[in-house]
């Protein structure tokens, strides 16, 4: 027998208490008692991990809320790299059409400095800055279904 | 252990049992080689034949991807009337057929009609009975060809291919007119559709009124 164990003969509760015991697990084991004995310590370290937040909705269909954007500063981005510069300088008299549904894009938002030169941009949403912006370089907003 | 101190809440994940849900595809290379030779030895067997049947352009649904167009089931039957081929040999010289669909559009209706007709040029029908040829059959010169397997494609998407383009035009900009107010226009339909209920019952309610005092 080891000594650890032979020194405690005779002690009867080894140093762990008459009245408390050493019991396996008095408070309960893991999460035990989150809402009710150790509440004081879950709300006071862990506040909000009981319960749940916002609102129910069923049968939540997802594509209805399809809406990626763009904003302004890439949208040049989109037009074919090689027309782009002969567009910037002026070369051409003519404007390039961004459809921009095809391009995978629903609405056009007006972060970002357009270049002064038209635009035609076809979209299905367009905010007010970026209406804005679009008129004032020129360009045309035409809004498709 | 009981809750103790501010330390992290334990999130011991146990039950994993990953060996249950693991997939080798060892059998890769060896499916590859399989499928290969399935449509090798499919085309060999349906030769001069196509491989795959004509399909119409179809729109595909939903706002997310109704910007897509896709290969549909079959041809409706209003698209093989307009184009011109009796339904029932429709299936038999390698158009597909769905008598459920319906054409909602005019636009579909008449890239589908067009598409029918492209793949109707191109066709080689051989006749039934050898030497009898009949109305619609191939001529003798282009079944001969056809046997040799000349002017012959292996899959009919490959010569009408069905593909959503991103064309890109452009035109002097007076040419495109715009909306006057795009903006507003967005909002105004938005609340014209939030409101469409309460309006009604407003309409309603002001009719009820005047109806009694008619009275």
């Amino acid at each position: 027998m080891p000594t650890r164990l032979t020194k405690h003969r005779g002690h009867v509760s080894a140093g762990h208490g008459r009245i408390g015991k050493h019991r396996k697990h008095p408070g309960g084991r893991g999460m035990a008692g989150g809402q009710h004995h150790h509440r004081t310590n879950i709300d006071k370290y862990h506040p909000g991990y009981f319960g749940k937040v916002g609102m129910r909705y069923f049968h939540k269909l997802n594509n209805q809320f399809w809406k990626p954007v763009v904003n302004l500063d890439k949208l040049w981005s989109l037009v074919p790299a090689e027309k782009r510069d002969e567009y910037l300088a002026k070369k051409s008299d003519k404007a390039p059409v961004l459809d921009m549904l095809s391009l995978g894009y629903a609405k056009v938002l007006g972060k970002g400095r357009l270049p002064d030169v038209p635009i035609v941009v076809r979209a299905r949403y367009v905010s007010k800055e970026a209406e804005r912006k679009i008129k004032e370089a020129g360009g045309v907003v035409q809004l498709v279904a | 252990m009981a809750i103790k101190h501010n330390q992290q809440i334990q999130k011991n994940h146990f039950h994993k049992d990953w060996q249950r849900r693991v997939r080798v595809h060892f059998d890769q290379p060896g499916r590859k080689q399989r499928r290969r030779n399935a449509r090798i030895e499919k085309a060999a067997k349906v030769a001069p034949r196509p491989v795959d049947r004509l399909r119409p352009v179809v729109r595909c649904p939903s706002i997310k991807y109704n910007r897509r167009v896709r290969p549909g089931r079959g041809f409706s039957l209003a698209e093989l009337k307009a184009a011109g081929v009796p339904r029932k040999l429709a299936p038999t010289i390698g158009i597909a057929v769905d008598p459920r669909r319906q054409n909602l559009s005019e636009e579909s209706l008449k890239a589908n009609v067009e598409r029918l007709q492209e793949y109707k040029k191109r066709l080689i029908l051989f006749p039934r009975r050898n030497g009898k040829t009949k109305q619609g059959d191939a001529s003798a010169e282009d079944v001969k060809a056809a046997k040799k397997g000349e002017n012959t494609i292996r899959s009919t998407s490959e010569i009408l291919p069905i593909k959503s383009v991103v064309s890109f035009e452009e035109g002097p900009i007076g040419n495109y007119k715009g909306e006057e107010d795009a903006y507003r226009k967005l909002r105004e339909a938005r609340s014209d559709a939030r409101l469409v209920g309460v309006r009604e019952k407003r309409a309603k309610a002001k009719a009820e009124e005047d109806a009694t005092k008619k009275k």
